[in-house]
């Protein structure tokens, strides 16, 4: 039987391998957490990027580097709306190469990268399955664009990258944004974290502390008030001590404006309670007994239980 | 999607070729390797439970083997074909797992599902003297096919899954495995 000529396949294969190996060589095993592995992007010189979920503790993170030697890393800062993480280490890192992220098109090879505990890169491939616009999180991150990757996120790889086919690094994959599938959180998104971390600023998103239904604002209403506003959202529970408690807010009363946002729905609300706007005094317009009133909110961080 | 590339039928055909069908006579049939010019196929220790075996080709054609060798721990079992029933045989070329890089492309053929010659691709997941281990779908009929690269070179024989992944035996355990046989027979 006379052998193959290494032909296209030979080829891929060996792209393939030293994608992985270019992108492995930015990448860190983060250890934070008893019972999950994880791993973690080199982002700067001093920068992993990981994800917030994987950190069980704030304190005695060590990283696995990609020479195998074990390091020590702090927390930079945390942003669970988006599951991302920032940890610094006084170790000298090899910074991800970026992709341009425009040019991904669904069908694409893509590889997961991590690294194991031994200091080891291990990687699974598959192909964008899904793209789409920017998206809000369940905890009310705004992530910049919807990337789905068709692979098996094996344990450990979480944290770690998503590769494209030459090794560039498109962003990073976690377990924590959905129940159902591995999601990638993209660069643009780690880049406006990382921005607002080394800002000082907070990452965490502002906190009302109520709970809403949306509800119809019925025509008479709306001329009362004039807008031109269909729906508007009811106030069913008020946290205690809450930034809305404290404002005077009350169960049953109709929100209609928060600062410059129209509130039709939940999200609307999340929307309004943006990045950076903890600290700001928000004037929130509203019905109560059919009249139109308005409060100056001050908003807070969310607290971490809630 | 690797379908489409230059190359890979001649190594779908390839392997195929040398991936034979196991059967014991009790349960489920596995896979094999034509492995060597004397009759030689290499199989899972779990595939090949009895004294002998049955063997059948790619192409229908079916061959008595006997057992003649088989080690539980490295999963491993040797059979020899009773009766020419092809020249020259259709003998695997073999590559040292221990070469691989993690992200190399590989691929498993084997007979799951009662399928015959079944392919499946995938890439090496990560690096372990145990076993190579590939981010690549294997059935229960997988077992003891080879597992090779993308020049259809064997670099293990398809021995487990474990959490989702495949794991095979190394080409250099089954070099080492029949180092002992001969060793043994001399």
């Amino acid at each position: 039987m006379s052998t193959n000529e290494p032909g296209a396949l030979a080829a891929l294969s060996a792209d393939l391998a030293a994608a992985v190996e270019r992108i492995a060589a930015s990448l860190v095993y983060v250890d934070a957490d008893r019972r999950r592995d994880s791993s973690g992007i080199a982002w700067d010189e001093h920068t992993i990027v990981t994800t917030d979920h994987a950190l069980e503790r704030d304190e005695d993170i060590e990283i696995v580097l990609p020479d195998g030697k074990r390091a020590r890393a702090a927390i930079a800062g945390r942003d669970p709306s988006t599951d991302l993480a920032l940890l610094h280490t006084e170790a000298t890192l090899v910074p991800a190469a970026r992709a341009d992220a425009g040019a991904l098109r669904v069908g694409n090879i893509v590889l997961a990268v991590g690294r194991d505990e031994d200091g080891q890169p291990a990687a699974s491939m598959g192909v964008v399955s899904a793209l789409d616009g920017p998206w809000r999180t369940w905890r009310g991150g705004d992530i910049d664009r919807f990337v789905r990757p068709d692979l098996s996120l094996y344990p450990g790889l979480s944290g770690g990258a998503l590769a494209d086919a030459g090794g560039a690094l498109l962003g990073l994959n976690t377990w924590g944004l959905s129940r159902r599938m591995a999601l990638t959180v993209p660069n643009a998104t780690i880049e406006r974290v990382v921005a607002q971390v080394n800002a000082g600023g907070s990452i965490r998103p502002g906190y009302l502390g109520i709970a809403l239904q949306p509800v119809r604002l019925p025509d008479s209403l709306q001329r009362a008030l004039d807008i031109a506003q269909e729906g508007a959202v009811i106030v069913v529970d008020v946290a205690g001590g809450g930034p809305a408690e404290k404002a005077g807010v009350m169960i049953g009363d109709v929100l209609v404006h928060l600062g410059a946002q129209p509130l039709e729905d939940a999200d609307d609300v999340q929307r309004a309670l943006g990045n950076g706007t903890v600290g700001q005094a928000l004037t929130l317009r509203f019905v109560r007994a059919g009249e139109a009133r308005e409060l100056a909110v001050t908003i807070e961080e969310r607290p971490q239980d809630a | 999607m690797l379908s489409a590339l230059p190359g890979f039928a001649q190594l779908a055909e390839r392997l195929q070729a040398s991936t034979v069908r196991v059967g014991d006579g009790r349960r489920g049939a596995g896979s094999g390797v034509v492995w060597s010019m004397d009759g030689l196929v290499m199989t899972n220790a779990h595939v090949a439970r009895g004294r002998s075996a049955t063997v059948t080709f790619h192409d229908g054609r079916r061959a008595r083997a006997r057992v003649i060798a088989r080690d539980d721990e490295r999963d491993l079992a040797a059979l020899r074909l009773e009766n020419v029933v092809a020249f020259p045989l259709p003998v695997a070329g073999v590559r040292d797992a221990s070469s691989l890089r993690v992200g190399e492309l590989v691929f498993a053929v084997g007979n799951p599902l009662g399928l015959v010659g079944a392919m499946t691709a995938g890439i090496v997941q990560r690096l372990s003297d145990r076993f190579v281990i590939a981010d690549l779908r294997l059935e229960p009929g997988n077992s003891g096919g080879p597992l090779a690269d993308a020049q259809g070179r064997v670099v293990g024989i398809n021995s487990m899954v474990a959490r989702g992944l495949a794991l095979a035996v190394p080409s250099g355990a089954i070099t080492d495995f029949l180092r002992d046989v001969y060793a043994a027979a001399a």
